[in-house]
C-alpha cells in the first residue's frame, strides 16, 4: 500500500471507530437487534457527508448482530494486507473493542469502488476480547502471616495490580479497571480428609451454607454451584449476582468463587467484576488464575 | 520472633534470636533480658533458657545418674517412644541424654517451633468429636535431644504427663523433627498429646494397616503417612476414646 492509500485507509478506520463509539451501552444489558439497527441508522446520519480524503461512509446496516460498514473509496485505494490487524488495533486504542466484544456485535467492512466491492474485512466480536489470559510469575504465599500455615502459590493475571489484602483474612488482591480477584483464608471447624469434604459437599444444604457464608457481605443471588477439584482438593465453585452499597452508591457486580477445602483450612478465591457484560469472559480468566494455584504439599 | 539481649563487659549486646543467642559467648551467669522480663536476669534463672544454661556442662556420661534416670523414667512411667529403624542419622555430636528439666510454669513451648499451635488444634479437634478434656495446669512442650549414643533405634518424642490431668509434658527430638514432613509432625504431636491429654495407651492391632494407627508405638512406616491418613488416624483414636467414656 502506498502512502496515500495507507493514509486514506487509516482515515476510514478512524471513521469506523467514530461511528462505533455511538454503540456504547452503559446499562450493562445486551443490546437488542432492533437497538443495533437503530444505532446503525443514527451512525449513518452522523457520518453523512463526511469525507476522509476521498473515503466516505455510504451506509451502515445492521443484520442480526452484525454491523455492515459500506464505504466508497477513491480510485487509488487498495486494501492493505495488514488492514484487519490495523483496524483491530485502532478499535482497541479507541476503546471500542471492549464494547463490541461485550455487546457481541460482529462487524463487516465493505469497501466499494464504482459500485464494485474491492475489499472486505470481517471482524467477529470474539476477536476483540479486551482480556488477556496471560499470567505473571507465581507468587509464593507460603509463610504469609495471613496464610494460616497453608503452603501454596498462585499466578496473577499479567499487568494486574497486586496488593496486600486489607482485611484480616485477605492475603492478596489482584485488580484491573473493573475487576478484582482476592485470596482469602479461613479456618475450618476441624480437620477433614479430602474424601470427608467431598461427602460433606454432596449435601446440598451444606454446600449452600458454605456459599451463602462466602458472600454474606453483599446482597447476592446465588446462581449455579458445583464441586470441582483444585489440585487434589475438593472445591466448591459458584457464581453469584451481587450488589453492595458504599457511601450511598449501589454497585452491581458478578462474582465467581472457589472455596478450596484444605485440611483444616479454607482457601477462598473470589473473582468479581462490575463490568457485567464482560463477566462470562472474565470468569474464564478467573478460572485460569485458579488453575494456576499449586499446593506443593498436596501429595503429603 | 522473640529478641534477646545480654550484657557483656558492661555493655548491652543484641538483639539476637534464640538460635543466635546460642552461639554467643555467654555463661550461666550472663545477664539476659527480653520483652516480658522485668529486669536483667541471670541466664541460669530463666526457665525458658535453661537449655542454654545447661549446655556447656551437659556432656554425656554413661555413669551420669540423670541420664540413666531419664531413660528409666521413660520405661517405668510408660511414656511414649516412637522408634524408627529407618536409619535416622546418628547425631554423635549430640550425646546429651540428661533428663529434660521440668518447670512449674503454666505453659512452656520451645520458642523455635510453634508447639502451641498443635496443642490448640488438638483441643479443638477433641471438642469437635465431643471430648472435653480438662485443661492441664502445667504444659511443657519442648525440644530435647533424645538420640541414643549407639543408635539402632530412634526416639522421636516422649510424653511424661500421662495419667496426670494437670500436666502435659512432652519432649520432641529435634533431629527427628527436622526430618519429618508436615503430616508426620502432626502424627508425633497428636500421638504424644493423646497420651498426656486423653491418657490413651499404645494401640496394637492385627489389622494390616496397623502402622497407620495414631497410637501405634512403632513408626517404622511413618514416612508414608499423608495428611489424610493422619486425620483418619486421630479421628479413629479420638472416637475410640469417646466410646470408652
Amino acid at each position: 500500500m502506498n502512502t496515500t492509500s495507507t493514509k486514506s485507509f487509516n482515515r476510514s478506520v478512524v471513521l469506523a471507530v467514530f461511528v462505533l463509539l455511538f454503540s456504547s451501552n452503559t446499562t450493562g444489558e445486551l443490546m437488542s437487534e432492533e437497538q443495533i439497527k437503530e444505532m446503525a441508522r443514527n451512525a449513518t446520519k452522523q457520518a453523512e457527508g463526511q469525507d476522509f480524503n476521498g473515503t466516505k461512509i455510504q451506509n451502515i446496516l445492521a443484520f442480526g448482530r452484525t454491523l455492515h460498514y459500506i464505504y466508497d473509496v477513491h480510485n487509488q485505494w487498495q486494501l492493505s494486507p495488514n488492514a484487519k490487524k490495523l483496524l483491530i488495533h485502532n478499535l482497541n486504542v479507541s476503546g471500542t473493542s471492549k464494547n463490541r466484544f461485550s455487546q457481541k456485535i460482529d462487524s463487516s467492512y465493505i469497501y466499494m469502488k464504482a459500485g464494485t466491492i474491492v475489499g472486505t474485512i470481517d471482524i467477529k466480536h470474539q476477536e476483540l476480547s479486551p482480556i488477556s489470559f496471560d499470567l505473571g510469575e507465581p507468587i509464593d504465599l507460603t509463610g504469609h502471616e495471613k496464610a494460616k500455615g497453608m503452603s501454596f502459590n498462585i499466578r496473577p493475571p499479567i499487568n494486574w495490580k497486586i496488593e496486600e489484602g486489607s482485611g484480616p483474612n485477605t492475603i492478596k488482591t489482584f485488580s484491573s479497571d473493573s475487576s478484582f480477584f482476592s485470596i482469602i483464608t479461613k479456618d475450618a471447624a476441624t480437620f477433614q480428609t479430602r474424601e470427608q469434604y467431598r461427602k460433606l459437599l454432596s449435601n446440598p444444604a451444606v454446600s449452600e451454607s458454605f456459599m451463602s457464608e462466602a458472600i454474606s457481605n453483599s446482597e447476592c443471588t446465588l446462581r449455579e454451584g458445583e464441586t470441582v477439584t483444585v489440585n487434589s482438593y475438593p472445591t466448591l465453585t459458584f457464581t453469584a449476582d451481587c450488589s453492595i452499597e458504599r457511601a450511598g452508591v449501589e454497585v452491581n457486580f458478578d462474582t465467581q468463587n472457589w472455596i478450596v477445602f484444605h485440611e483444616d483450612k479454607m482457601l477462598m478465591l473470589q473473582g468479581l467484576t462490575s463490568d457485567l457484560l464482560l463477566f462470562e469472559e472474565m470468569k474464564k480468566l478467573f478460572t485460569v488464575v485458579v488453575l494456576s494455584v499449586q499446593f506443593p504439599e498436596q501429595f503429603n | 520472633m522473640k529478641s534477646y539481649y545480654f550484657i557483656k563487659d558492661g555493655s548491652q549486646q543484641g538483639p539476637f534470636s534464640l538460635s543466635e543467642l546460642k552461639n554467643q559467648d555467654i555463661t550461666r551467669d550472663t545477664k539476659v533480658w527480653f520483652y516480658g522480663l522485668e529486669d536483667w536476669t541471670k541466664l541460669s534463672a530463666i526457665e525458658e533458657l535453661e537449655e542454654l544454661a545447661w549446655q556447656p556442662a551437659r556432656e554425656y556420661d554413661a555413669t551420669n545418674g540423670r541420664g540413666i534416670g531419664f531413660f528409666l523414667l521413660i520405661l517405668v512411667a510408660g511414656t511414649v517412644i516412637f522408634i524408627s529403624f529407618l536409619g535416622e542419622p546418628d547425631d554423635k555430636q549430640n550425646k546429651d541424654k540428661t533428663a529434660p528439666q521440668t518447670s512449674s510454669a503454666n505453659a512452656i513451648y520451645d520458642v523455635e517451633e510453634d508447639f502451641e499451635m498443635y496443642l490448640s488444634k488438638f483441643y479443638r479437634d477433641a471438642r469437635y468429636l465431643g471430648i472435653y478434656p480438662p485443661k492441664a495446669e502445667t504444659t511443657i512442650v519442648k525440644f530435647t535431644k533424645l538420640d541414643q549414643q549407639e543408635a539402632t533405634a530412634h526416639i522421636h518424642g516422649v510424653a511424661m504427663g500421662m495419667n496426670d490431668d494437670n500436666r502435659i509434658e512432652i519432649y520432641i527430638n529435634p533431629s527427628a523433627w527436622a526430618n519429618f514432613n508436615k503430616p508426620m509432625r502432626y502424627v508425633v504431636m497428636y500421638h504424644e498429646l493423646a497420651h498426656d491429654i486423653l491418657n490413651l495407651e499404645h494401640q496394637q492391632s492385627d489389622d494390616q494397616n496397623t502402622e497407620k494407627l495414631l497410637m501405634y508405638p512403632d513408626l517404622a512406616d511413618y514416612r508414608s503417612f499423608t495428611m489424610d491418613q493422619f486425620i483418619e488416624s486421630y479421628q479413629t483414636a479420638f472416637a475410640s476414646h469417646a466410646l470408652t467414656k
